[in-house]
């Protein structure tokens, strides 16, 4: 049975197909990310084959290895042709989940993943975490844009970034700026594309609903738990330096560093960024507001 | 420290200039490092620029003081400083 979907992150459309006889299963997170209209122009298409391919297709070297807290979350091998992703399942180690072949151009996926069953019904889920994220990481790659681990605020006026690693106050940031009437565009990861010389930061599909989101990027913080709010300005190389150890990237191939170097540089130019001592109170925000009316 | 093994690894990074100052992302097996990005200063921007094969201390430090108001002797301290901290770094690799 033929299958359509289409995804929407960011403004990045990907068409999503299938000529297999099981019908595709999609993470709850996405179901605000997806229509069946069809568009003009894709930026990316993702083919979905139902059971894993032949050991022997995806053989080669291993150029990037993907390793949090010694779990292996997927790996991209350079075959005979193309690059294959080999990705394990998050629950249970050195289960692959899927496999997945890239084109050169970074736009054409063929993804194969197990048939998976519940009750009497069958189905595939080529999208499976941590999958879908990649797709959309390659994305970028092809346009003026960025993923990154930060939360991003909206408060009618300025669209705040708040990035750093896990435990450092992100999350919490988002909250404290939630209760005084803003809105969360994510608080965990997300995508900054520059747009006819804009800024904007969009969300991405997480593990839970949220609807599709964008708002307009300006100001860069990277807190850290202080026992006073304070706040450092930092200076275009410096800030540079911040963002990229907190952007999404697969270093195996010099022209990415290049492109998420150049992406940098531009929107550094466009805003301004600091080093933000945090007390997780309210008091923060006027703090942050102050800070940027004094420039 | 060697000047013309720093001129030869300039390669295994990317380098970046944002205004005034340098940012240098190392790469390790053409992976690049982020845990050790090198952000460089105006001045660390221009001997950076001015490290190739053949160039010496007492080059690399004369070229400082014409362009920068600081005495010669502070200037070679100061470069010398500079490269072992970029050699260490490329021996290490």
């Amino acid at each position: 049975m033929k299958q359509n979907f289409v995804l929407t992150v960011a403004d990045y459309f990907v068409k999503i197909s299938s000529d297999e006889n099981h019908p595709i299963f999609f993470e709850e997170g996405y179901s605000n990310f997806l229509q069946l209209e069809e568009v003009e122009k894709y930026d990316a298409t993702v083919v979905c084959h139902a059971g894993l391919p032949e050991e022997s297709s995806f053989a080669g070297e291993v150029i990037f290895d993907a390793v949090l807290d010694k779990q292996r979350l997927w790996q991209v091998v350079r075959t005979k042709t193309e690059r294959a992703f080999i990705v394990f399942n998050p629950n249970k180690i050195e289960e692959i989940q899927q496999v997945a072949f890239l084109n050169d151009e970074s736009t054409e996926w063929h993804v194969y993943s197990n048939v998976l069953k519940q009750n009497y019904d069958s189905f595939i889920s080529p999208l499976s975490y941590p999958f879908g994220a990649l797709i959309l990481y390659y994305l970028t790659l092809n346009s003026n844009a960025f993923m990154i681990h930060a939360s991003g605020v909206w408060d009618g006026e300025t669209g705040r970034i708040f990035s750093g690693f896990s435990g450092i106050g992100k999350s919490t940031m988002a909250k404290i700026w939630e209760e005084e009437g803003a809105h969360i565009v994510n608080d965990d990861r997300l995508i900054v594309r520059e747009v006819n010389g804009e800024y904007c930061m969009y969300n991405t599909p997480m593990p839970y609903t949220d609807l599709n989101k964008q708002a307009q990027v300006s100001k860069f913080y990277f807190p850290f738990h202080a026992k006073k709010n304070s706040a450092e300005k930092l200076s275009g190389a410096q800030g540079l330096t911040q963002l990229m150890a907190f952007c999404f990237q697969h270093n195996y191939d010099k022209r990415y560093t290049e492109h998420l170097i150049t992406q940098l540089e531009g929107i550094i130019q466009h805003t301004s960024s600091y080093k933000l001592g945090v007390v997780p109170t309210p008091s923060i925000i006027d703090f942050i507001r102050s800070l940027e009316f004094k420039g | 420290m060697n000047i013309n093994e720093i001129a030869a690894a300039k390669s295994n990074f990317v380098a970046r200039a944002v205004d005034e100052e340098l940012v240098l992302v190392p790469l390790r097996n053409n992976v690049a490092d982020m845990t050790e990005i090198f952000n460089l200063n105006e001045v660390g921007h221009f001997i950076w620029n001015e490290i190739q094969e053949g160039a010496t201390i007492e080059s690399l430090t004369e070229k400082i003081v014409s362009e920068y108001e600081v005495e010669s002797d502070v200037a070679r301290e100061d470069l010398e400083a500079f490269l072992q901290d970029l050699s260490n770094f490329i021996l290490n690799d």
